[in-house]
């Protein structure tokens, strides 16, 4: 395979190890109420996912900005202060990462739901999460990856057919 | 107290916090989620609750005190109290938070006053039982028991 396209895998999607996934996906938790951070990092941590804690969106989106190919997935609480969880989705559209993001709320009205959805979030959980959720969260991850699989295989049978003309006269 | 004893108590303790209303499944939860590794996971969380809700009833009572309420950081504040207090399962708290932003949306500051009242009351009702819970664990502990699992068969 030439080197370009080897970057077009490896950068779109993270290798993952097929036999241990969905053990250690890297989830960024954000949540202001310190109570329920501490409940959702246990109950991540019980399905051998690695987590990294944020308080604050904006520490959050500092990490994402840092290296986006340093977390899996995002589960966010929506009502924050300071910056909240529309206005994550907002920026981590507008700085182009793609990580996929969870929203959570105690918050339950369908408008909000709607509006979380239509900003990007991939999924909208009401609080507190059960296990039985959390421990299939990584299905966004793994559609994702396969979106991801799937868009490079185009663009590599594009290049691939480009060539094909040259390895004929070969 | 012979130990099965204590911890006969302590299940029938624990199954009237439930019909009560006090506590739900959540608690549970957290129970599960308690094990060798995190041996204190549950009072642990639980003293945040106790910190979180303090200090958030604090700011409750001076923004109301204030001569024009903000009844857009009250409800900020009573949002945060109903999201710590289901995180942990005390229900009838956050029941009471609910309640509480009816009246902060319709800008009735009586209304307001008796749901803080309210949420007081609920509050300090479910932090004597929790204290209490834990009291009857640490003797059980303390006299070479185990705790028992509660399981919300009833």
């Amino acid at each position: 395979m030439a080197s370009g396209e080897e970057n077009i895998l490896s950068d779109s999607c993270r290798n993952y190890n097929a036999e241990e996934f969905p053990a250690g996906l890297r989830v960024l938790a954000v949540d202001d109420d310190p109570c329920y951070l501490s409940v959702l990092e246990k109950m991540l941590r019980d399905c051998l996912y690695q987590v990294t804690t944020c308080d604050r969106a904006k520490d959050a989106l500092s990490l994402l900005e840092e290296d986006k190919n340093k977390f899996d997935l995002v589960i966010s609480d929506l009502h924050m202060p300071e910056m909240d969880g529309f206005q994550l989705l907002e920026m981590m559209e507008l700085l182009d990462i793609d990580v996929p993001v969870v929203i959570m709320s105690v918050d339950d009205q369908k408008e909000v739901v709607m509006k979380c959805i239509l900003k990007g979030a991939c999924e909208y959980l009401a609080k507190p999460l059960q296990m039985e959720t959390i421990k299939f969260i990584w299905r966004h991850v793994f559609r994702k990856k396969q979106k991801c699989l799937k868009e490079s295989e185009k663009s590599t049978e594009s290049v691939v057919n480009g060539d094909n003309s040259q390895l004929k006269t070969i | 107290m012979e130990v099965g004893q204590m911890q006969r108590s302590l299940v029938d303790y624990t199954k009237s916090l439930f019909l009560e209303g006090v506590l739900d499944g959540q608690f549970l939860q957290l129970q599960q989620l308690q094990d060798e590794t995190n041996p204190d996971f549950v009072a642990e969380v639980v003293s945040l609750f106790f910190e979180d809700s303090q200090r958030l009833l604090n700011d409750l009572t001076r923004t109301l005190d204030q001569p024009n309420v903000d009844f857009k950081i009250v409800d900020a504040h009573v949002h945060q109290l109903k999201g710590s207090s289901s995180s942990i399962g005390a229900q009838r708290v956050k029941n009471s938070c609910i309640a509480f932003r009816n009246s902060c949306e319709a800008q009735n500051i009586e209304g307001c006053m008796r749901c803080l009242q309210q949420v007081k009351q609920e509050y300090f009702l479910a932090k004597n039982k929790l204290e209490t819970l834990f009291r009857l664990e640490q003797q059980i502990v303390a006299a070479g028991g185990s705790i028992p699992i509660m399981e919300l068969s009833f």
